[in-house]
């Protein structure tokens, strides 16, 4: 589903990827984990390109996502992509900000994407609060509206880049059981998180990055019991330790 | 000073119309609104133009905004009285003259208020639009535009105080406005000068002061809108 090739990202003199590969299967849940600065949420823009990279390919759905001929805008409407600080639109209700991009870009009639929306409100739990606006919702609120918005375009993969970091800790749960529903239903998803128990319950491989590099790639069994990888064992002191 | 308002209200209030073009207080209102009117939607492309990619299109604009910010208002009232004409090929009124130089002018200060509120929008609002798959155009005008000119109508209100106080400038080429209505009462008077500019002055001085303090209020009630957004 999604093949990284000696993928090669500079910041200035900031060395922020260095030759990253792998490859995530349709269906399956990667976690990228890591310490700050290591450029997991750097990687994950650039999967749908709102990063662009220095060398390397990036191919998803067999599409190779730096092809000239790439419409972009189309191909990011089978993306879906989940950002830390929501970034719903302010000026539109929760409605017209689920509906918004199926109408402008799959020209779908305004009863039928709100009918759509609603079911999608349904799922995150949200229904009633279709009407309301962005600002009165609370962060677990708002990304769980922000997750439905980017359902509705009914992408083939979902990026998550941090969707509980800039929540209070009492809303990250309802944030993560609507991913971990996602996931089950058999959802492609890649998320950047510090959610370890969601990585150990829900992500089938888990990628770790320490300063631009990936450090291991492993099945979600095996990263949990690699008590033997000194840098992962102590960084996952680390997050035990800030949970 | 009652008894100059009284006998001249007429004059003062639309001058002589309907035997001449509307003047008076009416007409500065006029000019001002219309020039608002026309100038807003420039500043906006300006605004959009300075954002853009091309940079032809980017330099240009930013030198016409330059030239503006670095030149006298006057100077461009002169400049248009004498180019508009020119320009079109046929003789243009003062007030269309005055017109078209407080849209050039105002357009480029207005740009910088309207660039002001797009630049001050969260970078992640057209993120998300392009993560959707948003094109370009749909971002602007269904995202960025709207948020942005609400944030910054306040400034845009306090900019239409300065064009009404800019249209008396619009005396010096001869159009029928307020400035133009008191002196020619001015000139049939001729010994009450203080008085007649007093009115003048208190006038402008209202007007501006109730759509200043409006902007005030509408700034306020955005903040505490804005406040509620924990974004």
């Amino acid at each position: 589903m999604i093949t990284l090739e000696h993928v090669e990202k500079h910041f200035g003199a900031l060395h922020a990827l260095k030759d990253i590969s792998g490859q995530i299967v349709q269906g399956e849940v990667a976690v990228l984990c890591g310490p700050s600065g290591s450029g997991k949420s750097t990687l994950i823009r650039t999967i749908n390109r709102l990063e662009e990279i220095d060398g390397g390919r990036i191919i998803v759905a067999g599409q190779d996502i730096h092809e000239k001929s790439l419409d972009l805008n189309a191909f990011r409407e089978r993306v879906g992509f989940v950002f830390q600080q929501f970034n719903l639109f302010p000026h539109l209700s929760v409605l017209d900000n689920i509906t918004l991009a199926p109408r402008k870009l799959r020209k779908v009639p305004k009863a039928e994407a709100e009918e759509k929306a609603l079911l999608l409100l349904d799922r995150v739990g949200l229904r009633e609060k279709a009407s309301a606006f962005p600002t009165s919702l609370s962060g677990g609120q708002s990304q769980r509206v922000a997750i439905a918005r980017s359902l509705a375009m009914s992408p083939e993969v979902m990026l998550f880049d941090e969707p509980t970091s800039a929540l209070d800790p009492e809303m990250v749960s309802e944030v993560l059981a609507v991913m971990t529903e996602l996931a089950q239903e058999g959802m492609t998803m890649v998320c950047v998180t510090h959610e370890m128990g969601f990585a150990r319950s829900v992500a089938d491989t888990v990628w770790f990055l320490e300063a631009g590099r990936v450090e291991a790639q492993l099945s979600s069994e095996e990263f949990f019991e690699s008590g033997n990888n000194p840098r992962i064992r102590a960084f996952m002191a680390h997050v035990g330790r800030s949970q | 000073m009652l008894d100059i308002i009284r006998e001249n209200w007429v004059l003062l209030l639309i001058g002589n119309y309907p035997h001449g073009p509307v003047g008076g207080l009416v007409g500065t209102l006029l000019l001002a609104s219309v020039s608002l009117l026309i100038a807003l939607p420039c500043s906006v492309a300006m605004a959009m133009a300075r954002n853009s990619h091309s940079r032809i299109l980017r330099g240009g604009v930013t030198s016409i905004v330059w030239l503006m910010r670095g030149t006298p208002l006057l100077m461009v009232v002169f400049w248009s009285n004498y180019l508009v004409p020119l320009l079109l090929g046929w003789p243009v009124g003062p007030f269309w003259v005055m017109f078209v130089a407080l849209v050039v002018y105002e357009s480029a200060y207005l740009s910088e208020v309207v660039r002001a509120g797009i630049n001050a929008l969260p970078r992640g609002q057209s993120e998300a639009a392009r993560a959707l798959g948003l094109p370009e155009s749909v971002t602007m005008f269904t995202i960025i535009l709207p948020q942005a000119l609400y944030n910054s109508f306040p400034a845009l209100l306090t900019q239409f105080v300065s064009i009404i106080k800019e249209t008396s400038l619009g005396f010096v080429i001869g159009v029928h406005e307020f400035t133009y209505s008191a002196a020619v009462i001015n000139a049939n008077l001729l010994v009450r000068p203080v008085e007649i500019f007093s009115i003048l002055a208190l006038t402008y001085f209202i007007i501006c002061f109730s759509f200043a303090s409006a902007a005030r209020w509408v700034e306020r009630r955005i903040r505490r809108n804005r406040g509620l957004s924990a974004q």
